[in-house]
């Protein structure tokens, strides 16, 4: 990491709020079909409140922001078009290219 | 609703992010001068394309009231349609208009020639994305208004902005 971000490491709780919610989305595709309407609420409930967990953080890293730029792209992708959608992710490229930097 | 609620929980951070509550550590600095003098030429186009594309639909709508005032039909007389297009200068207004777009994509590809390395040269990623992912007609609107995708992605750019903005003045 480039000491001229001066990022001060573990001061931005998104990267772990991320992770959280990729650990209940991968579950949450791991579900059975039909598992039946409560548990199926039950479980877009759990998936939706750890993104909006996210949601009501503002980044103070650019690794916070590369998380919840993430987020924003597992949840909202089926309903951002697809320029949208390339616009993001080449962002998304050159915000990982700094994190990496 | 959904974007609502998202837009209000961000707008809340947000001021609190420019108003200095939340600590944003990053230091600015000339790593990224290029990218942030192409950053600020991006945004004297993008305002210069505004500027175009204002006037491109002031005459796109001129010449269909023309068109209709004097019951020229497409279907009959396609030529006298568009001689009125050139007449009232929308054929000028939409090729400032193309020019301007073409400006502001050669601005857009050489930023991303550029990889960022601080918050400020990722401002004009930034820019980029929201010419690339979102339109005028979406930008122009009061963000109560706007749609879904134009409004998940101008409040991800406002957060990329604010923290430029704060590591500019720390």
């Amino acid at each position: 990491m480039s000491p001229a971000l001066s990022i001060a490491a573990g001061s931005d709780p998104l990267p772990t709020l991320a992770a959280q919610f990729f650990a209940i989305d991968a579950l949450s595709k791991a579900l059975p079909d039909g598992i039946g309407r409560a548990a199926d609420d039950a479980a877009y409930d759990q998936w939706a409140a750890a993104a909006d967990a996210c949601y009501v953080v503002v980044p103070t890293t650019p690794a916070g922001a590369l998380a919840l730029l993430d987020v924003i792209l597992a949840r909202e992708v089926d309903f951002i078009d697809e320029t949208a959608v390339k616009a993001l992710r080449v962002l998304r490229g050159g915000l990982a290219s700094m994190v990496r930097s | 609703m959904q974007t609502r609620s998202r837009r209000a929980v961000v707008a809340t951070a947000l001021a609190g992010l420019v108003a200095g509550c939340a600590p944003v550590a990053l230091a600015s600095t000339s790593a990224d001068a290029d990218l942030i003098r192409l950053g600020g030429e991006f945004d004297r186009a993008e305002a210069e394309l505004l500027s175009l594309w204002r006037e491109w639909r002031r005459c796109e709508v001129l010449w269909r009231e023309t068109v209709t005032a004097r019951g020229i039909s497409i279907e009959k007389s396609e030529d006298a349609v568009w001689a009125v297009h050139e007449e009232v200068g929308a054929t000028a207004a939409s090729n400032a208009n193309d020019a301007g777009i073409d400006r502001l994509d050669r601005i857009r590809d050489a930023i991303h020639e550029i990889k960022p390395t601080t918050i400020a040269g990722l401002a004009a990623w930034a820019k980029a994305a929201r010419f690339d992912g979102t339109s005028h007609y979406e930008r122009e609107k009061a963000p109560e208004d706007r749609d879904f995708q134009t409004a998940a992605i101008l409040d991800f750019i406002e957060v990329v902005e604010a923290m430029a903005a704060q590591a500019a003045r720390s």
